[in-house]
């Protein structure tokens, strides 16, 4: 079908933009669309006006100091630096950053799994965040890295966690007039390992379960943090960091198979609600997604004490 | 209510007045005429509709023409000659890579995409990039191969549209 007739708006700031949405309850933020779009040819969606922020340059990505007072239970600590990405990132641009690469590795390889090239050539993470559907996979990460995102509304802006972003089903916390403006990734640290699973009927579908996870280990190579979340179990981001963290994940070496039962068994717990199904194939993904992390930390940790040998 | 929209679409200037609901699929195939873009589902799931935009696969289906201002399009009809086939075109036409055609285009605008980001792409990797386009003639291996061996040609010669 053809979208419903709206009106259009090519939004040239965040101050115009945020002041169509006040002044209009039906006005609906355009990002990438990738999500819009399809429900306005299904006409699930009738806007009486459209404000395209596509035009914005929200779109950079700088790794910076952390100033957030809300950071800090993320490894690195208070202090730690912070990857700041414009709300206006493609996700495409998830995949091939360098930066990204290196300061939350878990957000590259998520975003391979989101739709298809196509759509991520177009399709934003602010985007993503704010449409809060719970089968994404890039919700899911921001939890799980205990990411912040900045809301720009008529008040000026705020800061909150992702968590206190997405509330359910398609529903987030922001108000009618406010637009996410940026996501504060707390940066990774030495010795950071991080996997993303999940399992789709076909490349690009829409998740049956995915779960992340990041973790770093000490200088001893014991693991001293991990973060986790798993997309299209629950109507939010199911968070699993701290069951994981329970489960021997804090504490541990290495993935050895008494610790991914250990896992599999928590995470089959958490994740009971969704069914037997979703909950067994949670732990199954949970699992693999902690070894494979496990594995990339080792791997880091052997990298830096290659550059620098111990004194 | 209408909006102007100022871009460039196969290397020509367009200025237009389009309706802002217009997609951008539908305004180069009803406002340009540019039929070798097809429209599938339109709604973002076949990948027909697929075009370049600013360099970057996008399915047209799922932009706004009022936000492609300021863009510079590729269609399919900028895609090679039939006299001189692209690259791609010219390998889906040795593996045996089409059967109807309706999902060609698309099909095409994929390969170049990627072959622009990996140079010579493993099966795996057209595979993961070819999901997002549907083939209902189920002709996936003549369009797999098609693309490993375009990507391998073009280490003598980068293919561009």
């Amino acid at each position: 079908m053809k979208p419903p007739a709206f009106e259009y708006v090519g939004a040239t700031s965040v101050a115009e933009a945020v002041a169509v949405l006040a002044s209009e309850e039906d006005a609906k933020v355009l990002a990438g669309g990738q999500s819009l779009l399809p429900l306005l040819a299904l006409r699930l969606a009738r806007p009486s006006r459209l404000v395209d922020i596509g035009r914005l340059r929200l779109d950079e990505i700088e790794l910076g100091p952390d100033d957030s007072p809300a950071a800090g239970a993320y490894a690195g600590g208070a202090g730690g630096p912070t990857l700041r990405l414009g709300a206006l990132t493609r996700q495409r641009r998830l995949e091939t950053d360098a930066a990204v690469g290196r300061a939350a590795p878990l957000l590259r390889e998520a975003a391979r799994y989101v739709g298809h090239p196509a759509t991520r050539n177009r399709g934003t993470l602010g985007g993503s965040l704010a449409h809060a559907d719970p089968a994404a996979e890039l919700p899911a990460v921001a939890v799980a890295l205990d990411a912040l995102v900045v809301a720009t509304g008529p008040d000026g802006s705020r800061q909150l966690t992702c968590a206190e972003l997405v509330e359910g089903y398609f529903t987030t916390t922001l108000e009618p007039a406010e637009i996410l403006t940026e996501i504060r990734v707390p940066a990774a640290g030495p010795r950071h390992g991080a996997a993303w699973s999940e399992w789709a009927p076909r490349a690009g579908d829409f998740a049956e379960v995915g779960v992340g996870v990041a973790l770093e280990l000490d200088a001893h190579g014991v693991c001293h943090w991990v973060g986790a979340a798993a997309c299209s179990v629950a109507s939010v981001p199911l968070v699993l960091g701290p069951a994981l963290a329970e489960a021997g994940v804090v504490g541990a070496e290495s993935a050895a198979p008494a610790l991914l039962r250990a896992v599999a068994q928590s995470v089959k717990e958490a994740a009971s609600a969704a069914g037997d199904d979703k909950a067994e194939l949670a732990a199954l993904l949970a699992a693999r997604s902690v070894a494979d992390a496990f594995e990339r930390a080792q791997r880091d940790r052997a990298r830096l004490d290659q550059a620098e040998p111990a004194a | 209510m209408s909006v102007p929209i100022d871009l460039v679409v196969n290397g020509g200037d367009v200025h237009a007045e389009v309706e802002p609901r217009v997609t951008l699929l539908d305004f180069v195939r009803d406002e340009l005429g540019l039929t070798g873009t097809h429209a599938g589902c339109e709604q973002g799931a076949c990948g027909a509709c697929s075009v370049l935009v600013d360099g970057a696969v996008v399915r047209s289906c799922l932009m706004l023409a009022a936000s492609a201002s300021g863009s510079e399009i590729v269609t399919i009809e900028a895609v090679g000659t039939p006299g001189r086939l692209h690259p791609v075109q010219e390998a889906l036409w040795r593996h045996h890579g089409l059967q109807c055609g309706f999902c060609t285009p698309g099909v095409v605008m994929t390969a170049i995409d990627l072959l622009a980001h990996v140079p010579a792409p493993t099966e795996e990797e057209v595979r993961e990039a070819l999901s997002g386009n549907l083939c209902r003639c189920t002709g996936y291996s003549g369009m797999v191969d098609a693309i490993v061996a375009a990507g391998r040609a073009a280490s003598t010669g980068p293919p561009t549209p």
